[in-house]
């Protein structure tokens, strides 16, 4: 598997401003949006404790929740299915559809059927797979996966949409009104709804003690996709359960928050049994979960509830988006997971980031996604999946930095190029400090010769 | 069942330390007025709260609030509408509903929203499928197999809100 380039990559996006710019303003708006809606609550941090405790407690108990839930869904009159990997739970639904002689399925946003490419594997079987949510509809018209967890389209200006609809929907290309764009698809897309035989919706929460799952939208699309047709299969990560419904308010409470600043989303539906007539499917997926409960020091990332809180507070995602990481998963979070599923494919993930913590601060089940990317860093290294001139670079600079006259004599000399040499010389392809940047003036003493002279004097 | 007994397996053989199950408390000490406090957060979200009419008349209430309604579909007794849910025998046949009047289980007040149910049968994406659904504050009654929880107006609806 070819491995991500996420600095050419996000040199692709970083290739107009105007992209940047938004993008970067948009996520920034999230992140503030998500402090206020924090600061009204004051016991955040506790929440985030118990939140955080709630999960550790289910993954170290997981087997024994995951048998609680498949006995209390199987008596709700849901039918039950386990996946150990993608491949096992496409076939899983491909099966329930071939049985139902399915020919549209109409789906809401699922991370997981994006993991697991099941999208193109129902449609090289000749089954239409429509998404309902907006931003996952523009994603899928464009041949696109999604840039972001909660918002997959949020690297697109209305400009690019207005494009993409224009050419898949029929829509005028010169409009870019946001309400315009987004009434025609719902136009475009209720008749696929109300036409679908079968209807999918992930799952943000399964409680153990009723055997029912929770899906939080802010577009009502997953109540549609589950209740219209009257077939529904939900496909969910095996690292969904919580105990009980009184753990379910903790997370309702911070999901939303950390996301998007809303108290709430506007849908937050709880599916227990198929309606009368109908049929429910649950499919239980593994694909390198246990796995990774496995890896002392990964394990934690499976307490995500996916808010992306990490990717809007991460300047490396506002600035690269996040195709850039080559990967479903991307941002801090998609650091972290992705190289659990290949870790020659997603060595350049865990070097991604600043390294400043705000990931781990702002996430609401405390997960510690820097400590993490800055182990990934050194398996990455261990195992020399690093590119020759980051290797290089990395022994010059410990040499460097290892050795104190070295050292000076480097600030020295970096100083000097700085101030007398040409900007040709200094802003060269070779330089990356100098592309999309000023490099500092330099001053006109070190800190270290500033302090000599005062002790002198 | 192979992979149900591999996944299981797997997962007992990582043998994490188990973790103790913390007490959620219900952080209700000091709480803002309920009913104020729904209103505020019912705006945050888009959604605008209507106070009952002095004749109790909430069908004329409607009518007013979305002259251009033509079909408004009823779940509760208090309202008319122009179709009752009782009639409605399939969920495709909501896709021409303009307002849907649907019973709250409850409300929540910091959150902005409120509950509703379905208990098996008829009742549909109910909510989901109007432009605008319009709680109607009634008592609650016990379990469902299927309950939403509402706040303001989808993203993707029409013009129209209440």
């Amino acid at each position: 598997m070819k491995r991500v380039d996420h600095v050419s990559l996000s040199r692709e996006f970083m290739h107009d401003e105007k992209h940047v710019e938004f993008h970067d303003k948009r996520l920034w708006a999230l992140r503030t949006g998500r402090d206020d809606a924090v600061h009204g609550i004051k016991e955040w941090e506790e929440l985030r404790s118990l939140a955080s405790g709630i999960k550790e407690h289910t993954l170290t108990h997981l087997a024994d929740y995951l048998e609680e839930f498949e006995r209390n869904a199987t008596n709700n009159g849901v039918i039950v299915h386990w996946a150990k990997d993608a491949e096992e739970h496409n076939r899983i639904v491909h099966k329930i559809l071939e049985g139902h002689r399915v020919t549209t399925l109409v789906k809401s946003k699922s991370m997981l059927t994006e993991e697991c490419e099941m999208r193109e594997y129902l449609e090289e079987r000749g089954i239409t797979v429509v998404e309902s949510d907006l931003g996952e509809r523009i994603q899928q018209l464009d041949h696109e996966r999604p840039a972001h967890v909660v918002v997959p389209a949020v690297h697109k200006l209305a400009s690019d949409v207005a494009r993409v609809f224009a050419k898949t929907l029929g829509t005028d290309p010169g409009n870019s009104d946001v309400h315009y764009l987004a009434e025609s698809q719902r136009n475009a897309t209720r008749p696929l709804i109300l036409n679908a035989e079968a209807g999918m919706t992930g799952c943000n929460f399964a409680v153990a003690e009723t055997g029912g799952v929770t899906v939080c939208t802010n577009e009502g699309n997953a109540d549609l996709s589950a209740n219209v047709p009257p077939l529904h299969i939900a496909s969910i990560g095996i690292e969904k359960l919580i105990p009980k419904v009184e753990h379910l308010g903790v997370f309702i409470r911070m999901l939303s928050r950390s996301a998007l600043g809303a108290p709430i989303t506007q849908y937050t539906s709880h599916f227990r049994g198929p309606r009368k007539g109908g049929e429910m499917h649950f499919v239980l997926v593994d694909n390198g979960r246990s796995a990774r409960l496995a890896m002392d020091d990964f394990w934690y990332s499976l307490k995500c509830i996916r808010c992306g809180a990490c990717m809007n507070t991460c300047p490396v995602y506002r600035r690269s988006s996040g195709l850039s990481y080559g990967g479903v998963y991307s941002g801090p979070i998609g650091a972290i997971i992705n190289p659990t599923f290949d870790l020659k494919k997603y060595s350049a993930l865990p070097f991604a980031s600043t390294m400043n913590g705000s990931c781990s601060n702002v996430c609401p089940v405390k997960i510690n996604i820097h400590e993490q990317l800055y182990k990934w860093r050194q398996i990455v290294t261990e195992k020399h999946e690093l590119p020759f001139i980051k290797t290089q670079a990395m022994k010059i600079a410990g040499k460097v930095l290892s050795e104190p006259k070295l050292y000076r004599a480097a600030i020295k000399a970096a100083d000097t190029a700085v101030a007398e040499l040409p900007r040709a010389f200094i802003y060269n392809p070779f330089n990356a400090w100098g592309e999309h940047r000023e490099v500092p003036e330099a001053p006109e003493q070190t800190f270290r010769d500033w302090y000599l002279d005062r002790k002198e004097k | 069942m192979s992979s149900r007994k591999d996944i299981l397996a797997s997962l007992r053989a990582a043998q994490r330390t188990p973790a103790l199950l913390p007490d959620v408390p219900m952080f209700d000490a000091g709480l803002p007025p309920a009913r104020d406090k729904f209103i505020e957060t019912l705006a945050l979200m888009g959604g605008v709260w209507a106070e009952m009419p002095a004749d109790g008349d909430i069908d004329t209430l409607i009518r007013a609030r979305f002259p251009d309604a033509k079909v408004i579909c009823s779940a509760v007794t208090e309202v008319n509408g122009t179709r009752r849910i009782e009639t409605v025998r399939d969920p495709h046949d909501l896709d021409d509903v303009d307002v849907g009047i649907v019973r709250p289980l409850f409300a929540v007040a910091e959150t902005g929203r409120s509950g509703s149910a379905k208990r098996n049968t008829r009742s549909t994406p109910w909510a989901t499928c109007p432009s605008i659904s319009w709680p109607c504050s009634i008592p609650p009654t016990s379990s469902a197999t299927c309950t939403m929880r509402i706040t303001g107006p989808s993203s993707s609806l029409r013009t129209m809100r209440c």
